[in-house]
């Protein structure tokens, strides 16, 4: 069954099972290298209609467009969901394909940033996509110091308390992009 | 709680009933598509090892989970009772001078009465969760585990979030209702001076806890404010990460029928700028660790799944069917976590169909622990008097033969006032929408003796057999006795009627245990003083219960436990029966060149999950010429559950109604199925209007093989 035959699949493989499953939530997956990734930033966010944005500290400078604007200002602009439409890039520590997750565990001013805003824009190395949620558990395990916090984000916030009518942004991202990006 | 919906209200609503039976059809189909891309038993086997584990030793278990989570800094207080674990969130409130508290959706702490308490200390208590702040405006308890506010239609979500937010317009969108909750809680959220969240799990190895919300309002709340305080039932203990991934493949698609919800998160102690405070929730909890029969409900994930397929659940909705938790799990756990009388009129409503423990992830044996309760329930309350009169007859074969054959003769006279029956308020609810299921003038024993003197006249060398007819079969429809018998003769069989008049099942589905094994005790006796090995029945509910009841019933008495079991291989339900290569060959042969007929078919729910048919009744049909049309709802429950349609006869016909309108949608004119207690409660239904009939296999396949044997 699925996380078996998962586990001997190859990283290709991976991706291509991550991008589905993601399309599954209505997010949206993409591949590209680290040369492109700057670019490719800027045209999601620009697509995405985001009108200021936020980077979490953590990957590598080449990878960010210009642009982002600083932390305290960002939080001022999401104490109102009508202020504009904010976005938040992070670089996820690991995806799982078995359920198209990504996993991040950023500290609680990063997770304030990411959960404020309205488009989300996760970032993954190719070599961090694992299998399944067995060998996400064990990568967790073995990281040293052990995260004090973390999360499996699978698409953007949803409801369907309203008469089983799915709807979006409830609290958090009304939309989830993700990139995978290939050194 | 005024504010919650009641039976006759519930009943009352066909808003509700139509929202409550789309919502089960479309999660069930979904649910059984997530569930179809992983190996169900295999996670099944690995969650309940893992659950097993913690409950095998629960003290340590809750001690190491402590030590682990203490490690990381947080501070863990352990409850006794739902009162201290309220103090201990009142204490902290008083000593912090805490004024505003986000929650995310906490089962534990409705349980509890956590949000009602901090209220009146004069705490603003948001819930979060979108569904349960819409419960929480219309002051009433969550009617499902999962979805709070199933219950309500969008004008009336509307009128409420209107009185949060009087700005959101009358024309609202559910698009508009929910930008309007954001806005709402964006504010909450950066407000507050402490998050109160549950938890999904808490992990035992490194003192960790889990949250799974589709909204984020779990992140958000286990990050926003700098102080934090989680409660956590101890059955939600679970050893290590990995077993967590376990659970999260069963959770997401039993309860939302997702292959992962929106966020997981995992958090301790040790997260810098942030104090958390866990408190572990007792309440009952080792108590039901200490009955046997019901531990295992302490596996249970929450996932709700139990509610989703639940036949009566879909007619009532979950302010009656359960207490704080709701569906079958709320029946088992309510008892010890909120008290007995707490769900001592909603445990009747379960018909014994075991729908529940087919989805349930942890294999939580549900339906046998609810008749627990409900033996429980009579113990404290009693039987209601008509019932009490009904098994003190029943305990004596030739008492309940007389009362069936004194109430058989008076039955014409009961037809010919049925019209007027059914005018008569205090019996519109018995009698509006079937035919009374009256006792034949002539039972079956007569009409077996008979039977058997012209089968003698030709009788040709032939294996003899044992037939078990049941009450139903015996007193009221006594010609499918008579159709069984034939049948048997045309496949060389020479059956002889058991000495029987009931199983018990009445009885011990009732709660009554003790008159359950009185008659049980004089069935099994009559099994065993049959010189023939083999036994027959259609009575499939009763062959069920011969092989499963029996064994609880006897359980403090091995002697009889023995006997049960011995009785129990010698009996077989007529479609297994009917099935084995030799007699479908028979068959095959016997009905070649019988017309063509079309008909649908009805799983009963003990053949289907008691004694696993599937495919044979349908082989059966096959083999006689007959060509099915299936319902898609051919697996739900008709609504007959013994003395169940005659204690909640509105809840039985609404079932019936369903399984009834369903049949009609397939065209044919025959529904077909293998229980007595399902054909006599359709059939009365049926018989009200329209062409369609219900019949039991054995009638069909008889009259297949022409009356004349």
């Amino acid at each position: 069954v699925l996380h078996v035959t998962l586990a001997s699949a190859t990283s290709g493989d991976l991706i291509g099972r991550l991008g589905s499953r993601l399309e599954s939530v209505s997010a949206t997956c993409s591949t590209t290298s680290a040369e492109k990734v700057a670019a490719e930033v800027a045209a999601t966010l620009a697509r995405a209609g985001v009108t200021a944005w936020v980077a979490v500290p953590g990957m590598p400078e080449s990878w960010l467009p210009d642009g982002a604007i600083p932390e305290t200002a960002y939080l001022d602009l999401a104490r109102d969901v009508t202020a504009g439409r904010l976005g938040c890039v992070e670089l996820a520590a690991l995806a799982v394909a078995e359920t198209g997750s990504l996993m991040t565990h950023g500290s609680r001013e990063i997770r304030q940033l990411a959960m404020l805003s309205d488009v989300q824009l996760l970032l993954v190395r190719a070599a961090d996509v694992v299998a399944d949620l067995d060998q996400a558990a064990a990568a967790i395990s073995a990281m040293q110091p052990p995260p004090p916090h973390f999360s499996f984000v699978t698409g953007a916030s949803r409801t369907s308390d309203i008469e089983r009518t799915l709807a979006i942004g409830v609290h958090g991202p009304s939309q989830l992009y993700v990139m995978v990006v290939d050194q | 709680m005024s504010a919650d919906i009641g039976l006759e209200e519930a009943l009352a609503d066909a808003t509700l009933q139509a929202t409550l039976q789309n919502f089960q059809h479309r999660w069930r189909a979904s649910r059984d598509t997530a569930m179809a891309e992983v190996d169900f038993d295999r996670l099944k086997v690995r969650l309940k090892a893992a659950k097993r584990a913690v409950l095998d030793d629960m003290d340590a278990s809750i001690a190491g989970f402590a030590a682990s989570a203490r490690a990381t800094g947080a501070i863990v207080h352990e409850a006794a009772t739902a009162e201290e674990a309220v103090r201990y969130m009142l204490d902290l409130t008083r000593n912090r001078g805490l004024k505003m508290a986000i929650k995310s959706k906490s089962m534990v702490s409705e349980e509890i009465g956590l949000s009602p308490a901090l209220e009146e200390a004069g705490v603003e208590v948001v819930e979060t969760d979108l569904g349960e702040w819409i419960i929480q405006l219309s002051g009433q308890r969550p009617s499902h585990m999962v979805l709070p506010a199933i219950h309500k239609n969008k004008a009336q979500v509307l009128g409420l979030l209107r009185r949060a937010d009087p700005d959101l317009p009358e024309d609202a969108t559910i698009e508009d209702m929910v930008l309007a909750a954001r806005g709402y809680m964006r504010s909450r959220f950066l407000a507050a001076d402490v998050g109160i969240t549950g938890a999904n799990a808490a992990i035992v190895e490194d003192g960790r806890l889990m949250i799974v919300t589709n909204e984020g309002n779990g992140r958000l709340t286990t990050t926003q404010p700098g102080l934090q305080v989680t409660f956590v039932g101890v059955e939600k203990l679970i050893p290590t990460i990995a077993d967590a991934m376990t659970q999260l493949r069963l959770l997401a698609r039993s309860a939302t029928a997702q292959h992962m919800t929106s966020y997981v998160t995992f958090f301790r102690g040790d997260d810098p700028g942030r104090e958390l405070h866990i408190v572990l929730v007792d309440n009952g909890r080792r108590s039901l660790r200490a009955r046997p029969e019901k531990e295992e409900a302490l596996q249970c994930i929450r996932c709700g799944a139990c509610a989703n397929v639940c036949p009566a659940f879909q007619v009532v909705g979950g302010h009656v069917f359960g207490h704080i938790y709701t569906g079958a799990i709320g029946l088992v756990v309510s008892p010890e976590l909120n008290g007995l009388q707490s769900v001592a009129e909603a445990q009747s409503l379960c018909l014994s169909c075991n729908a529940c423990a087919t989805v349930c992830p942890v294999d939580i044996p549900l339906p046998a622990q609810i008749l627990e309760v409900r033996r429980d329930v009579v113990a404290a309350n009693g039987l209601k008097w008509n019932k009490a009169a009904g098994f003190r007859i029943l305990r004596h074969p030739i008492l309940f033969r007389l009362c069936a054959r004194t109430l058989g003769l008076a039955a014409p006279v009961v037809r010919a006032v049925e019209p007027m029956l059914r005018r008569l308020p205090g019996l519109r609810a018995q009698t509006s929408w079937r035919r009374l299921p009256l006792p034949a003038a002539r039972p079956l024993p007569g009409r077996w003796r008979r039977l058997q003197r012209a089968m003698d006249r030709h009788r040709e060398p032939s294996s003899p057999i044992g037939y078990f007819a049941g009450c139903i079969t015996e007193t009221i429809h006594p010609e499918t006795g008579t159709a069984n018998a034939r049948l048997l003769y045309r496949l060389g069989y020479e059956p002889t009627l058991l000495r029987q008049h009931c199983c018990g099942l009445p009885a011990s589905n009732s709660g009554d245990w003790e008159t359950a094994r009185v008659i049980a005790r004089q069935t099994i006796q009559a099994i065993e003083a049959s010189v023939v090995a083999e036994i027959v029945s259609g009575a499939n509910s009763c062959v069920a219960a011969v092989a499963a009841d029996y064994q609880a019933l006897f359980r403090a008495d091995p002697e009889w436990q023995r006997r049960a079991t011995l009785a129990s291989a010698r009996l077989v339900d007529m479609t297994t029966f009917l099935a084995r290569p030799a007699n479908l060959d028979k068959l095959r042969v016997v009905a070649a060149g019988a017309a063509p007929l079309e008909v649908t078919y009805h799983d009963s729910c003990q053949s289907l999950t008691a004694l696993g048919l599937k495919s044979e009744g349908r082989r059966i049909l096959e083999a006689v010429g007959c060509e099915l049309v299936e319902m898609p709802t051919c697996e739900e429950c008709c609504g007959f559950g013994g003395s169940f349609a005659f204690e909640h006869p509105q809840v039985a016909e609404r079932l019936a109604e369903r399984k009834l309108a369903a049949a009609k949608d397939t065209s044919t004119a025959v529904l077909v199925t293998d229980n007595s207690g399902c054909v006599m409660h359709l059939d009365a239904a049926a018989r009200m209007g329209g062409s369609l009939r219900a019949v039991h296999l054995v009638d069909l396949v008889a009259q297949r093989l022409g009356a004349n044997l």
